[in-house]
C-alpha cells in the first residue's frame, strides 16, 4: 500500500465513524453530562440543575456535572449552552429571563432562542408582590389608590434591574395607568432584607424569599404575580383577582440542549426528566423552596417561550426598561 | 442564658464528626500553607478556597475558619524559626521570637504562640457570642443610609490604620475603588469599564484580585531575593514553656487578648493592627525585667494572643453586617456567596446552625491548633528546609486552579495575570495593598447604598445626618479624620505603625 | 528641581494615569442628578480624588527626601506572569494536567536554581495531586483533558 491508499482509508475510516455516530445515541449516555447554569450556586437554576442531575445519574448510572458559568447577565453560561457540540452532553439549564426577557432587553446579545433545542420545562416559582408589615396597605386595590395618589413616589424594590420581578412591576403599572419608582437590589436576599427592615414599602420577591419574613411577621404578600394562586399558599389572591388585569408571571426554569441534538436524545432526555420531575421526593424537594415541578414536552416549551417572549418585549418596550 | 444554649446549640453543630474533620483539615492546612515564608492568611484562604466548593455552608465556612487561624498560627512558627514573617501580623513576633530561639529557647518560645493564641482564642470566641447578637439587631434597622456612612468610616478607618504614607494609602482606597466599580450597575443596569469583554460585567473577581496583590506578588519578590532561609535547624526541645515563663506572660496574653478583641472589631483593623499595638503596649507596660528585642517572652505572648484574638473578633462586623473588616473577611464573605449565602444580619435569624456552629467552631478549632501544633512543630521545621524553587511553582498551580474554579472562568486566570503585572509595580513603588482591597470591596457597596438612599429619599442630602445612627457613623469619620490631621498624632501614628 | 522621591513620583503619575483613564470612560455614563445619580457620577467623583492625591504625591517627591526605585529585576515577574497566561491557554484547549506541566515548566525557569529532574518530578506530583483532590474527591467542573 502506498502512502496515498494509506490517507484515503485513513480519512474514510473517520468519515465512516462520523457518519456511524448517531446510531451510537442507542447508547448515550457514554460519558458524564455536563448542565451549565448561567447563574452562581445556589440560585434555582443550580439548585434544579443538581437535584435533575443527581436522578438522572441514579437512572443512567452516568456522571451528571453541574457547572456554573455565571456572569453576563447570564450571557457567558446560555453562549456556552448554544455553541456545546450537539451530542447531549452539554445541557443548559435557563430561567424565563435569560429566554424571554434577555432578547427584548439588550441589542447585542450572543444567543437566540433557536440555537436551542428545547428539553422541557422544570420548576416554577411563584413570585409575590408583598408590602412591609408597618405599612396601611392591605391589599392592591390600597397600593393602586395611594400610588394614584402621589405617582412615582411609591418604591418597589427587585432583585435587579431587568429581572421579570421588574418586568411584572411595569407590566401591573402599565395595565392600571399607574408609576412606581424602581429601586433594584443585587439579588433576592437584600431586596426582602430591605423591605423587611422599611427601607422600601413594597418589594416584588420570590415567594422562597418572601416567605421567612412573612413567618416571621415583618412582611405582609398582597398578591401572588401569577394567574393562579400558588400550590402552597392558597390563601394569597393573585393580582388578577384584585382587579389587575391580564398580568401573569412566575420565575421558572427550562432545560436546553443545543440545536441539532439528535431527537432520539432530545426525546431520551425529555422522557427521563418527565419520569424524575414526577417523583414525589424529587417533588418534595423542590416544594421545599416553595417551588412546583412542571414537567412539558418540547414543543409545549417552545410555545411556552414564544408565547411569553412575546407578552413580555411588549412591556419591556412600553415600560423602557433598560439595562445597557 | 440565652447565649450559653445556643453556644450549646452551636457545639453541637460544630462537634458532628464531619465538621470536626473539616475543621481539623482547615486548621491543618492553613498552618501547613501558612508556615510557607510570604504566605499569608489572605494568600492562603484564597488559594484553599476550592476545597470548600463541594462542600454545604457550614462544614465550608469551618474548613475556611480554621484555615485563617492555621495560617495565623503558621505564620508565627515561620517567624520564630526563620526570622521570616509568615505574614504581616507575625511581623512583630520576629522581634523577640527569633531571639527567643537563637537562645536556645525556640521551644517555649512556640509553646506560649499556640498557648497565649488558643486562650486568647476561648476568651474572642466569647466575646464573639455575646456581642454579635446585639449588633445584629441593630444592623437589622440599618437601611441605605446608616450603609453608606458606615462605609465610609470604615473607609478612613482602613486608612488610617494602613502602614505607610497617608496619601498613597488614600490614593489605593480611591484605585480600588474603581476597579470595584468595574461591571454591571446596579442601579441603572449600565455596563462599566468593561470594554465589552462579557467576562468582565460581573465584574473583576475578588479571588483573582486578592491573589494577584497577595500570592502572586509575595513570591515573586521572594524569588527576587536568594533561595536562602535561615532556618533554625538545631534542636527545639520541649515546646512545654516553664511555670516562671507561663507566669510572666499571664497578664502579658491578657492584655493581648483584650487589645486584640477591640482592634479586630474595627474595619481596616484585625490580626495586625492588633499585633503591633498590644506589643507597643507590652514594652510600656510590662513589669521589669524587661529585655524586649533580646528575647522577652512576653514579646511574644502578647502579640500572638492580640492577633489571634482581633483574627477572631474580625468575624464580628463580617457576620453581622455582611461588612469585611480586612482583606481576609471579604474572602469569607465571597465564599458564602459562592455558597448561595448573602452576608447580613439576617444570617443569625435565618441559618443559625451557620452562625453558632461557626462560633463554637472557633473554639474547636483554637483547640486543634494547640493539640497539633505541639506534637506537630518538628514537620513544620522540616517543611520549610523545602526550597523554594520546589515550592513556587506549586503555589503558582493551586493559585491558578483556585482563581480558576470560582467561576470555571478560563478569562479569570487571564485577570490574574494582567493584575499581577500592576499590583507588581504598585508593590515596586511601596504602595499598600491592603487599602485597595478594602476600597474594591466596600466602594462598590458604599456608591449602591448612596444612590439607592438618594432614590428612596428622592434627592434628599440630609438623610445622611437626620437619621441618628448615620450621623453618628459620619461624625466618628470625621473625628479620624481631624485627628490624622493634627501633626502630634500623625508623628505618633507613624512611630507606632513603623516600629 | 530634581526628584527627591521617586517611588512617590511615580506613584503619583500613576494614580494621575488611572485616574484620566477612568474619567474618560465614565464621562460617557451620565451623571444624571441627585434624586437618580447617573452611573457616571461616582467613578468621575472618587476619579478626580484619584487624580489630585496623585498630584500632591508626585509634587511632594520634589520635596520630601524617600527612597529610589529599587531594580526592577524582569525575570521572576515576566516569567510568572507569562506562565499564568500559558496556564489559562493550555488549559481551555488540552484540559488541566496539560496546563499543570505546562505552567511548572516555564515557571520553573523563574528562579535561577531549579533543576531538570526536579521539575519533572513536581510536575508528576502536582498533577497527580491535583488531578485526586480538586477532580476526583471534591468534583470540581474541571477538564482533566480535551473533550474527546
Amino acid at each position: 500500500m502506498d502512502f496515498k491508499t494509506i490517507r484515503f482509508l485513513t480519512a474514510a475510516a473517520v468519515g465512516l465513524v462520523l457518519l456511524v455516530q448517531p446510531a451510537f445515541s442507542q447508547t448515550y449516555p457514554s460519558k458524564p453530562i455536563h448542565i451549565l447554569v448561567p447563574y452562581a450556586p445556589g440560585g434555582i437554576a443550580d439548585i434544579a440543575s443538581r437535584i435533575v442531575g443527581a436522578k438522572l445519574t441514579e437512572a443512567w448510572g452516568q456522571q451528571v456535572v453541574v457547572e456554573n458559568k455565571p456572569g453576563g447577565n447570564a450571557f457567558i453560561g446560555m453562549t456556552a449552552g448554544a455553541k456545546a457540540p450537539a451530542d447531549g452532553y452539554t445541557l443548559t439549564m435557563a430561567t424565563v429571563g435569560d429566554v424571554a426577557i434577555n432578547p427584548a432587553l439588550f441589542k447585542d446579545i450572543p444567543y437566540k432562542w433557536d440555537d436551542y433545542a428545547p428539553i422541557s420545562t422544570i420548576s416554577d416559582a411563584p413570585m409575590v408582590w408583598a408590602a412591609n408589615a408597618a405599612t396601611p396597605y392591605r391589599s392592591i386595590a390600597d397600593v393602586l389608590a395611594a400610588a394614584k395618589a402621589q405617582p412615582g413616589r411609591l418604591s418597589v424594590g427587585t432583585p435587579g434591574n431587568g429581572s421579570i420581578n421588574q418586568v411584572v412591576m411595569e407590566w401591573m403599572a402599565l395595565n392600571t395607568g399607574i408609576q412606581f419608582q424602581h429601586i433594584p437590589y443585587k439579588g433576592g436576599a437584600p431586596a426582602a432584607a430591605a423591605l423587611a427592615g422599611g427601607d422600601i414599602p413594597f418589594g416584588v420577591l420570590a415567594s422562597s424569599s418572601a416567605a421567612p419574613q412573612v413567618k416571621a411577621g415583618r412582611l405582609r404578600v398582597l398578591a401572588v404575580t401569577g394567574a393562579q394562586p400558588s400550590k402552597f399558599n392558597p390563601e394569597w389572591p393573585t393580582l388578577q383577582s384584585q382587579g389587575v388585569k391580564d398580568v401573569d408571571a412566575s420565575n421558572w426554569t427550562l432545560l436546553l440542549a443545543p440545536k441539532g441534538t439528535p431527537k432520539e436524545i432530545v426525546d431520551k432526555l425529555q422522557a427521563e426528566v418527565a419520569k424524575i420531575l414526577a417523583m414525589p421526593d424529587v417533588k418534595e424537594r423542590f416544594a421545599g423552596g416553595g417551588v412546583e415541578t412542571i414537567p412539558s414536552t418540547g414543543a409545549e416549551l417552545d410555545a411556552k417561550v414564544k408565547k411569553t417572549a412575546q407578552q413580555l418585549s411588549v412591556i419591556v418596550e412600553k415600560a423602557k426598561i433598560k439595562a445597557d | 442564658m440565652e447565649t450559653l444554649g445556643n453556644l450549646a446549640f452551636g457545639l453541637g453543630v460544630a462537634l458532628s464528626w464531619q465538621n470536626i474533620v473539616y475543621c481539623f483539615i482547615g486548621c491543618f492546612l492553613g498552618t501547613l500553607v501558612g508556615v510557607l515564608p510570604g504566605i499569608g492568611p489572605v494568600a492562603t484562604v484564597a488559594m484553599l478556597l476550592p476545597f470548600t466548593f463541594g462542600l454545604g455552608p457550614a462544614p465550608a465556612l469551618i474548613m475556611l475558619a480554621g484555615i485563617y487561624y492555621g495560617a495565623q498560627y503558621g505564620g508565627s512558627t515561620t517567624a520564630i524559626l526563620v526570622n521570616i514573617p509568615g505574614e504581616s501580623s507575625s511581623v512583630v513576633t520576629t522581634l523577640d521570637g527569633h531571639q527567643m530561639a537563637r537562645k536556645g529557647r525556640a521551644g517555649p518560645a512556640l509553646g506560649i504562640a499556640a498557648i497565649g493564641s488558643f486562650i486568647a482564642g476561648c476568651i474572642a470566641t466569647l466575646v464573639v457570642a455575646f456581642f454579635a447578637p446585639p449588633l445584629a439587631d441593630l444592623a437589622l434597622r440599618f437601611g441605605p443610609a446608616e450603609y453608606f456612612s458606615l462605609m465610609v468610616f470604615g473607609l478612613i478607618a482602613a486608612v488610617v490604620l494602613a502602614r505607610g504614607s497617608l496619601l498613597k494609602a488614600i490614593a489605593m482606597v480611591c484605585f480600588g475603588i474603581l476597579l470595584g466599580l468595574v461591571g454591571t450597575d446596579v442601579n441603572s443596569g449600565t455596563i462599566r469599564f468593561a470594554f465589552n469583554q462579557p467576562e468582565l460585567t460581573d465584574g473583576i473577581g475578588f479571588v483573582a484580585l486578592a491573589m494577584a496583590f497577595f500570592g502572586i506578588t509575595d513570591v515573586v519578590s521572594n524569588l527576587e531575593h536568594k533561595d536562602k532561609t535561615d532556618v533554625y535547624d538545631e534542636r527545639i526541645g520541649s515546646v512545654l514553656p516553664s511555670l516562671q515563663d507561663m507566669r510572666m506572660s499571664f497578664w502579658a496574653i491578657m492584655r493581648g487578648t483584650a487589645l486584640g478583641s477591640i482592634l479586630g472589631i474595627l474595619p481596616g483593623g484585625g490580626a495586625l493592627l492588633a499585633s503591633f499595638a498590644a506589643y507597643m503596649l507590652e514594652k510600656k507596660v510590662a513589669k521589669p525585667p524587661r529585655n524586649f528585642g533580646e528575647g522577652d517572652i512576653r514579646g511574644v505572648a502578647a502579640p500572638e494572643s492580640a492577633n489571634n484574638a482581633g483574627a477572631q473578633t474580625s468575624f464580628i462586623p463580617m457576620l453581622t453586617l455582611g461588612i469585611p473588616s480586612n482583606p481576609t473577611m471579604a474572602l469569607m464573605i465571597g465564599a458564602l456567596m459562592i455558597q448561595g449565602i448573602a452576608p447580613g444580619p439576617q444570617v443569625m435569624t435565618e441559618r443559625p446552625e451557620l452562625f453558632w456552629g461557626l462560633v463554637a467552631s472557633m473554639w474547636v478549632g483554637n483547640l486543634m491548633l494547640l493539640v497539633l501544633n505541639l506534637p506537630l512543630i518538628g514537620v513544620w521545621v522540616k517543611l520549610l528546609a523545602v526550597p523554594y524553587r520546589l515550592l513556587f511553582p506549586a503555589i503558582f498551580v493551586f493559585c491558578c486552579i483556585g482563581v480558576f474554579t470560582v467561576d470555571n472562568k478560563i478569562f479569570d486566570i487571564y485577570v490574574l495575570a494582567g493584575l499581577s503585572a500592576v499590583a507588581y509595580v504598585l508593590f515596586k513603588l511601596d504602595c499598600e495593598p491592603a487599602p485597595l482591597i478594602l476600597g474594591f470591596i466596600l466602594g462598590p457597596m458604599m456608591e449602591e447604598q448612596m444612590r439607592r438612599a438618594m432614590m428612596i429619599n428622592f434627592g434628599d442630602v440630609t438623610i445622611f445626618l437626620t437619621r441618628p445612627i448615620s450621623a453618628a457613623f459620619l461624625i466618628a469619620a470625621a473625628g479620624m479624620v481631624m485627628l490624622i490631621a493634627l501633626p502630634s498624632l500623625r508623628a505618633k501614628r507613624e512611630v507606632a505603625l513603623q516600629e | 528641581m530634581r526628584i527627591r522621591s521617586p517611588k512617590d513620583f511615580w506613584a503619583g503619575l500613576f494614580f494621575i494615569a488611572v485616574a484620566l483613564g477612568f474619567i474618560a470612560l465614565a464621562s460617557r455614563y451620565g451623571t444624571g442628578n441627585m434624586h437618580r445619580m447617573g452611573p457616571g457620577l461616582f467613578p468621575i467623583l472618587v476619579s478626580m480624588l484619584l487624580a489630585s492625591l496623585g498630584l500632591i504625591v508626585s509634587l511632594r517627591s520634589f520635596v520630601i527626601d524617600g527612597s529610589p526605585v529599587p531594580r526592577f529585576q524582569l525575570r521572576p515577574i515576566a516569567i510568572s506572569l507569562s506562565a499564568i497566561a500559558l496556564f489559562g491557554l493550555v488549559l481551555a484547549r488540552l484540559g488541566l494536567l496539560a496546563a499543570i506541566a505546562a505552567m511548572v515548566l516555564v515557571g520553573a525557569a523563574a528562579s535561577r536554581e531549579s533543576r531538570p529532574l526536579e521539575t519533572a518530578g513536581l510536575i508528576v506530583v502536582l498533577i497527580a495531586f491535583s488531578a485526586v483532590v480538586f477532580v476526583w474527591l471534591l468534583g470540581l467542573p474541571i477538564p482533566l483533558w480535551p473533550d474527546a
